[in-house]
């Protein structure tokens, strides 16, 4: 009944912004973002489409936080520009270029010293939500965030889960087009962050887009229609995780260790059309191949040719986390 | 974006529930709803702080009572005094007994340097060193010399005037013992003049009653004619007759010749006494003459007399009259010709009444400026801080909502203030407080654009306590209420003159004490709105900076 309703209220929040579906919902368009000399984010390109979940994955200090302040406009890009439905809002900053947006930051931004049900007035008062409809919203959305009990708690009394899920009503409340979480399950134990990505995905379900971060993703992979990997000041990959996987799980990942240790020697010998990718590392080194069988047979080859003595070798299929890891890593050797 | 007019959100139980687009709303609408939310929101916080809320509500009523306890009044007590004389005298201790009588503590110390070491050591406020041997003389000196603390600023020019008019006014009693004394004998020579002026009246009259006497003497004395004519007196006739007779007569010629010896004889005697007779007639001729001169030379002295007497008489007639001119006989008149007494403009007469203008502006300013810095502070620490500056909002709204909030607080802290002063103080209640209320509350406007400013600029709340307290002391610093701005030089003082505690002070004591009109202070109160925009434009742009350390 709760989730008919809040259809409902998003159904004709976007109603009030109508949206065209087909036409994207977002687009970065060549960012760059300089803080003094140095450099954050190098022409970026990307593009968030409409009712989609949208995952950045990018190791820490990689700008994903930049990169989402720029989204909503509290940071101006150094150069480039960000489309909404093909207007330039950067250019075009107002207060209902603000109202797009809803945001969910790391450490929550929330008075503690409030009750939920003050916040959450307050909040919807400063975005112009008339006093008389305000109550009766906030109603609805503290049964979206499962917060119905603790309408009269101060914010200060909630638990970690609570108050991350006060935050996404905070943002929510004046019904964005776009949710943008910036890394919401991170200090979250697994059962807090399974609850949190299973209220992203309400959200979603109710017709607002979602924007979200993280360094881990794994966790991303379930809720996701598409996920960027930042890294480097750059968008390397953007794909579904299912397509970023196939494109990585073509190759299988050879894991092998040997004395004394000369890897780039034996890598060196093997046939390099077979390779896709390798990581060296001091103790042993990673190969990702589409024929395991036929590059086990090389590389026993060539520690033979090359006087390895094999410690340990491993054939295995990657998980998005080492697609990730591998991406990140190999740009990293680049 | 294409905007809609007006859309039925929901239908729930057959009831409308119209929300309408905020666009809708007039911006003015907005901006008070935001205006009214961010107000509530701080006031919220503020009272659900329970430092803040003890602070807001018992800080001004323990300081109006601690104050108002304290310095209601107009003694000076438990002063400690300490004196030192080489040789008292009944003059120094009598000027010692003034000084026990009144609310002093006086010591007499065993030498100078202990006198003075008193002082210094702070166990005695001023330290009197009277000299030695001190008595009304005219070749004493009399020079009392006083040590204080010059360090302790207010107290000692207070004390020191405060002794120094006890000491004068001994002084004064000591004068008008001396002047009365002169007074006295003045009044007794115009007295004695008087009699002298009765006597040589009296002793003129005799000396020309004299003067005329001796003229009847000498007209006497000149009418008496001692010249004796020549007595033809001749005996040959009678010796002729004689002869003849006896020769007619034929007498007996004894007998006739007796008669002729006879005859003979008286002759010689008569032509004696006639001589003796011209002789003492002579002599009494020329001692008339002398008389005469005597009585001339007499006569010229008592003229001379006279006029010396006359002059007497006119010199005492100008003593009299110059005694008789001195106007003042007062002997208080001649000591204090001119009696100085320090009325109060003001009526009011307690250590309060003068405090109560710098005790408001102080409290108004400290707890605006900490207030202030305070609130912002905690907004800027707060969770909160960054969705602030996501809303569509603007930092103008946000501004005036924390201005109004702060204010708010203030005049909740001032009715305390005042309510507490009125009925438990008995503060006079005057047509100017109204105008002091409103002229506070714009005062605290300023301290509270300063404030936000303040807590802007700095981090912490230690460091914007600091930052509070510095500018809140160095405004106090350079005001009246330490030093008097008299002592800085002109230019100094030009620009002291345009600090707000100083322009503040400066209303506030003339509205309280003088009743001055408020329409006298248009200035003053320019010059205040003046800095509560100019400080409004720097906490925009603090604030404006803040958002790149988020």
């Amino acid at each position: 009944m709760t989730t008919i309703k809040l259809r409902k209220t998003f159904n004709n929040l976007h109603k009030k912004r109508p949206i065209m579906p087909e036409q994207p919902l977002i687009e970065f368009s060549k960012i760059c973002k300089h803080f003094g000399k140095h450099l954050i984010l190098n022409n970026l390109d990307m593009t968030i489409g409409y009712k989609e979940i949208f995952g950045i994955v990018g190791l820490s200090g990689s700008g994903k936080t930049t990169l989402l302040n720029i989204l909503i406009g509290f940071v101006e890009p150094s150069k480039g520009k960000i489309s909404f439905q093909g207007k330039d809002i950067i250019k075009n900053y107002k207060d209902s270029v603000k109202k797009l947006f809803g945001f969910v930051t790391q450490s929550g931004s929330f008075y503690t010293n409030l009750t939920v049900e003050e916040n959450l007035s307050y909040f919807g008062r400063l975005y112009d939500i008339p006093k008389r409809t305000i109550y009766p919203w906030v109603g609805e959305l503290l049964a979206l965030v499962e917060l119905e009990d603790a309408r009269h708690i101060l914010a200060e009394h909630l638990s970690t889960g609570m108050q991350r899920r006060l935050d996404i009503a905070c943002a929510l409340i004046h019904k964005p087009t776009v949710l943008v979480l910036d890394e919401p399950t991170a200090d979250l134990d697994p059962v807090l962050r399974k609850e949190v990505l299973s209220l992203i995905q309400r959200i979603r379900d109710n017709g607002t887009t979602v924007v979200i971060t993280s360094h881990l993703l794994s966790e991303l992979e379930g809720i996701c229609n598409k996920i960027a990997i930042l890294h480097e000041k750059q968008i390397i990959r953007v794909g579904s995780p299912v397509a970023l996987k196939e494109a990585y799980t073509k190759n299988e990942e050879i894991t092998f260790s040997s004395t004394p240790g000369d890897y780039k020697k034996v890598i060196a010998e093997l046939p390099k059309s077979k390779i896709n990718n390798t990581i060296i590392e001091s103790n042993k080194a990673v190969i990702y191949t589409p024929a395991p069988q036929e590059m086990l047979q090389c590389l026993t080859k060539a520690l033979l040719k090359n006087d390895e003595h094999l410690l340990e070798v491993s054939v295995a299929k990657p998980s998005l986390e080492e697609v990730f890891e591998s991406l990140t890593r190999r740009k990293g050797n680049a | 974006m294409p905007e809609p007019a007006k859309r039925i959100d929901k239908i729930e139980q057959g009831k409308k529930i119209i929300i309408q687009s905020a666009h809708k709303e007039t911006k003015i609408g907005s901006f008070l709803a935001k205006l009214a939310s961010i107000i509530l929101k701080d006031i919220k916080l503020l009272v659900r702080s329970r430092t803040s809320a003890l602070i807001i509500l018992f800080s001004p009523l323990i300081l109006i009572l601690l104050v108002g306890i304290s310095f209601n009044s107009s003694s000076l007590y438990n002063l400690k005094v300490a004196t030192y004389s080489e040789a008292y005298t009944e003059l120094s201790d009598s000027i010692v007994s003034i000084l026990q009588d009144e609310q002093y503590t006086v010591t007499k110390v065993e030498s100078e340097e202990m006198c003075r070491a008193q002082v210094t050591l702070g166990e005695a406020h001023i330290c009197v060193l009277f000299p030695p041997g001190m008595t009304i003389d005219n070749s004493a000196s009399n020079e009392i010399i006083f040590f204080v603390d010059e360090s302790r600023i207010n107290l000692a020019s207070f004390l020191s005037n405060t002794i120094i008019s006890r000491i004068e006014t001994k002084a004064s009693e000591v004068s008008l013992d001396l002047t009365s004394n002169i007074l006295d004998v003045l009044e007794n020579a115009k007295d004695d003049t008087t009699g002298i002026k009765t006597l040589s009246e009296t002793l003129s009259s005799r000396t020309n009653a004299a003067k005329t006497g001796l003229g009847a003497v000498k007209t006497n004395i000149d009418g008496l004619n001692l010249t004796v004519p020549t007595v033809p007196y001749n005996f040959t006739f009678i010796k002729e007759e004689i002869k003849e007779v006896r020769t007619k007569n034929n007498l007996s010629s004894s007998k006739v010749k007796d008669l002729s010896e006879y005859v003979e004889t008286l002759e010689g005697e008569v032509g004696t006494y006639v001589a003796l007779i011209n002789d003492k007639l002579n002599g009494a001729d020329g001692i008339r003459g002398s008389i005469l001169s005597s009585i001339e030379d007499t006569s010229s002295s008592l003229t001379t007399n006279l006029a010396q007497i006359g002059e007497i008489k006119q010199a005492l007639d100008g003593i009299n009259s110059k005694i008789g001119s001195i106007k003042i006989v007062n002997a208080q008149t001649i000591v204090s010709p001119i009696t100085t007494k320090i009325e109060q403009v003001s009526s009011r007469n307690t250590h309060l009444s003068f405090l109560l203008p710098t005790f408001l502006v102080l409290i108004v300013m400290f707890i605006s400026i900490l207030l202030a810095a305070t609130t912002v502070i905690r907004e800027k620490t707060a969770k909160a801080y960054f969705r602030n500056f996501i809303t569509p909002t603007k930092t103008i709204t946000q501004l005036i909502g924390n201005f109004i909030s702060n204010g708010l607080v203030v005049t909740l802290q001032l009715i305390i203030l005042f309510g507490i002063g009125f009925f438990f103080l008995k503060l006079p209640l005057t047509i100017s407080t109204t105008s002091v209320f409103f002229i506070l509350l714009l005062i605290a406007g300023f301290f509270i654009m300063l404030g936000t400013v303040i807590g802007y600029v700095f981090r912490t709340e230690e460091t914007a306590t600091l930052g509070a307290i510095g500018a809140a002391s160095i405004m106090l610093f350079f005001s009246n209420t330490i030093l008097p701005l008299e002592t800085l030089p002109q230019t100094a003082r030009q620009i002291v003159g345009y600090n707000p505690f100083v322009i503040s002070e400066q209303i506030i004591r003339r509205l309280i004490l003088f009743n001055t009109h408020i329409s006298t202070f248009k200035t003053q109160l320019l010059i205040l709105v003046g800095l509560v925009a100019l400080f409004f434009i720097f906490a925009y742009i603090a604030r404006e900076a803040t958002k790149r350390r988020i």
